[in-house]
């Protein structure tokens, strides 16, 4: 899953937890941007990302992570959903490749 | 299946455009409380139920009305964080008619709050405190292998959790809702856990047995916590995390299903919780259709698994009849065709008697289930309706709102659970009179067969051979004296709610008067059904604070001898004033000319509709019935009469 499509599917579980249909989830975005971010919905924020993603953050990632740039980096790497995905295009290709339809990666 | 509990899936589904419900229920000008119960009546996750009691928060602060919603105070005292499960009650009661105020505590100060008299919570005015405690507060320290020290450690725990109860008792007055403790995941031998003394799991599992036998003994409220996480599992209970982090106790997945364990004994101590189970036949108590399959096709066999799957509902069906629940069919099918097939078929568990109504025909099933609470004279909020097919379901949530109506699986082996766990027979108390309830209806179906047949009422009532025996509060009818306050809706002058503890405290309370009647016929007992309660602020006058009537003798005359009675006791204490009030609600119309019927004279109409009546007990006349009355256990004074001082001696109402 490349980076737009997670900031894609993120938008709405800000705007849905944090109740403001106006956030725009950018790299920088941090709980200095939003009032209500303080530490209590930084956890529900990870809880409903680990129920999208299908993955668990580690108490060290919920410790340190600090602002939606980092959160996207985390997810990328760890998120099975992510990684399902790619894995499945992989395999298109591969199988594109095999009928001779599609370019070599 | 573990998503059957946490995502509450006997519920509705959550509408897409739940967020744009819930801003247009906002905008709403007059009372909203049914459009918020609808709106948490869907399988609302931890976001959606924080969005619910924000809305709900807003529209109050700006002076909004939720009624018909029942206002009820509850206090949480924890050694964790509470910032998630705070907004999930409040959300989880709505959809149990309750609007749920929340007093919350500091952080970790479960006993202080408890036990200090000008404690922020003792002085908080709450009907119940929440126990939102984990084994983390337990002085508990693994000592395998030590008995003595196991010991000490549980009654130290033990006596923690009594004096938590103890003092908020004596200092507020408040019931505790008290948990029962789950056990860390994590074991120190394996196995031999369990067997070991002094090991978690055994420290653990001891204390939630000791607790269980002291929260029955004093009246407080068991929350089986540790059931819930064995039901979801211990591993995903726990999540040492959100712990470490935040001190959350367990898993946000699970606090929907926490949050509405909670409410469900909220409804069950307000008497809220469900008292009839309504069955559809065809694919919901047996496989297949029978007008179509005939009684030789539908199947109920045993070793069938589909088969199996029906019978689980049967039994379950008839263990809750067992426990006072009552029973009836709504069914679209010829009735004699179906009443043959229940009486036919030779593996059916649930047979025809087991009914207190029985409704097989082709009109809508909302129809039917309308006539049904009529004939049981219960309100549509006692009924839960068990059917297979998703447009019954639909149309019956939609017609008859107050209805519950679980959602069901594809797979019928999943019903018998499912009702299960939706806990719609939620219950605080067990009382004998509950094992004999279903019978009492049958019976009334006997004596209503009786009334047609006989030459006007006069003679049937005669042919009752009725007795009626009437006693002050004591210990054996208390329990039962507290469900007739807490559950009788509509032959109930002013529907004011009492725990057990404050019953209790009347039994020996000297301005206060109780009498409890019950009532045998030829037919059987029909047990206690009839409460009233009278302070007396000043000498010679009785207010009456509750009179109430259970509503399966109505009819009978039985509230001229109850009448008859106060009359005496009356007498015999020296008053000669009784005032009385009726508040209406939506459910006692019937009383409302309760007073006029027995000669008191309307003193005045309060704003809130609430109507005072007076009597001056020296003018009263009774009716003569066919009841023979019985009575014991009155003191037997003949005080002083004092200055009669007239009507104007009837103390104003209280808001309550």
């Amino acid at each position: 899953m490349d980076e737009a499509r997670i900031y894609s599917e993120l938008e709405p579980i800000f705007q849905d937890l944090f109740d403001d249909e106006s956030i725009c989830v950018h790299p920088q975005l941090s709980p200095d941007d939003l009032a209500s971010w303080d530490s209590l919905m930084h956890l529900r924020l990870l809880l409903t990302i680990e129920k999208k993603f299908d993955f668990r953050f580690s108490t060290v990632e919920i410790g340190s992570l600090r602002n939606a740039g980092e959160l996207v980096r985390v997810i990328q790497a760890r998120s099975r959903v992510a990684s399902l995905s790619s894995a499945s295009q992989s395999a298109n290709r591969h199988e594109d490749a095999l009928l001779g339809s599609g370019t070599q990666p | 299946m573990r998503e059957l509990y946490s995502e509450l899936r006997w519920l509705s589904r959550v509408p897409r455009d739940f967020k744009a419900q819930l801003k247009s229920a906002l905008l709403a000008q007059s009372d909203c409380g049914l459009e918020f119960q609808r709106l948490a009546t869907a399988a609302l996750d931890v976001s959606q139920l924080t969005s619910l009691a924000k809305a709900m928060g807003q529209l109050q602060s700006r002076g909004g009305s939720l009624f018909p919603l029942v206002p009820f105070r509850l206090g949480v005292l924890s050694n964790g964080t509470t910032d998630l499960i705070v907004p999930a009650l409040v959300g989880s009661a709505a959809r149990y008619g309750i609007l749920l105020e929340v007093v919350r505590t500091p952080f970790d100060q479960v006993v202080q709050e408890a036990i200090r008299p000008d404690s922020h919570l003792n002085q908080a005015r709450v009907d119940v405190v929440l126990l939102a405690v984990d084994h983390r507060m337990l002085p508990f320290r693994a000592c395998a292998g030590k008995p003595e020290e196991a010991a000490v450690q549980l009654q130290s725990a033990v006596s923690c959790i009594r004096d938590v109860c103890e003092g908020i008792r004596s200092h507020s007055g408040a019931l505790c809702i008290v948990p029962t403790f789950t056990a860390p995941q994590e074991r120190l031998f394996g196995s031999l856990d369990r067997a070991t003394c002094g090991t978690m799991p055994w420290l653990i599992e001891s204390l939630n047995r000791e607790l269980a036998a002291y929260v029955m003994a004093s009246s407080n409220v068991l929350l089986d916590v540790a059931f819930l996480a064995e039901t979801v599992g211990l591993s995903e209970w726990h999540d040492p995390r959100l712990w470490n982090a935040a001190r959350i106790p367990f898993a946000e997945l699970f606090v929907p299903l926490y949050a509405d364990h909670v409410a469900r004994v909220l409804a069950a101590i307000l008497g809220k919780s469900r008292k009839v189970l309504i069955l559809d036949l065809d694919n919901t108590v047996w496989g297949g259709v029978l007008g179509e399959d005939g009684i030789a096709g539908i199947n109920l066999a045993q070793g069938d698994g589909v088969g199996e799957s029906f019978l689980s509902v049967q039994r379950m069906a008839l263990e809750l009849r067992q426990r006072g629940i009552l029973l009836a069919i709504c069914s679209k099918n010829t009735h004699e065709i179906a009443r043959s097939a229940i009486q036919q078929h030779p593996e059916m568990l649930l047979r025809f008697e087991h009914f207190a109504a029985f409704r097989a025909n082709w009109d809508d099933k909302a129809a039917n289930i309308r006539a049904i609470a009529d004939q049981l004279s219960l309100g549509l909020d006692s009924m839960v309706f068990l059917d297979d097919h998703p447009a019954e379901r639909q149309l019956v949530r939609q017609l008859l709102p107050a209805v519950a109506v679980p959602e069901l699986p594809d797979d019928p082996a999943l019903y018998a659970r499912t009702l299960a766990a939706a806990g719609y027979f939620e219950a605080v108390t067990f009382s004998p009179e509950d094992t004999r309830r279903a019978d009492l209806y049958n019976e009334n179906a006997k004596r209503a067969t009786l009334q047609d047949g006989s030459e006007g009422i006069e003679v049937y009532l005669e042919s009752l051979q009725m007795t009626l025996s009437c006693e002050p509060f004591s210990e054996s009818g208390r329990a039962r004296v507290a469900q007739l306050i807490n559950k009788t809706n509509q032959y109930n002058l002013t529907t004011r709610r009492y725990t057990l503890p404050e019953i209790i405290s009347m039994e020996t309370d000297p301005t206060v008067f109780t009498l409890q009647a019950r009532l045998t016929d030829r037919f059987g007992d029909n047990g206690m059904i009839s409460v009233v309660i009278c302070r007396s602020e000043q000498a010679s006058v009785w207010n009456v604070d509750t009179w109430l009537m259970s509503c399966r003798v109505l009819g009978r005359r039985v509230e001229l001898e109850v009448f008859r009675e106060l009359l005496e006791r009356a007498k015999a204490e020296g008053v000669h004033t009784i005032c009385g009030s009726y508040h209406p609600t939506d459910r006692n119309h019937l009383v409302r000319d309760h007073y006029e019927r027995l000669g008191f004279t309307k003193i005045a109409v309060e704003p809130s509709g609430a109507v005072r009546w007076a009597l001056s007990v020296d003018d009263a006349r009774v009716e003569s019935t066919s009841i023979h009355r019985v009575s014991s256990g009155f003191p037997l004074v003949h005080r002083q009469l004092a200055e009669p001082i007239g009507l104007a001696g009837c103390a104003p109402i209280s808001a309550g």
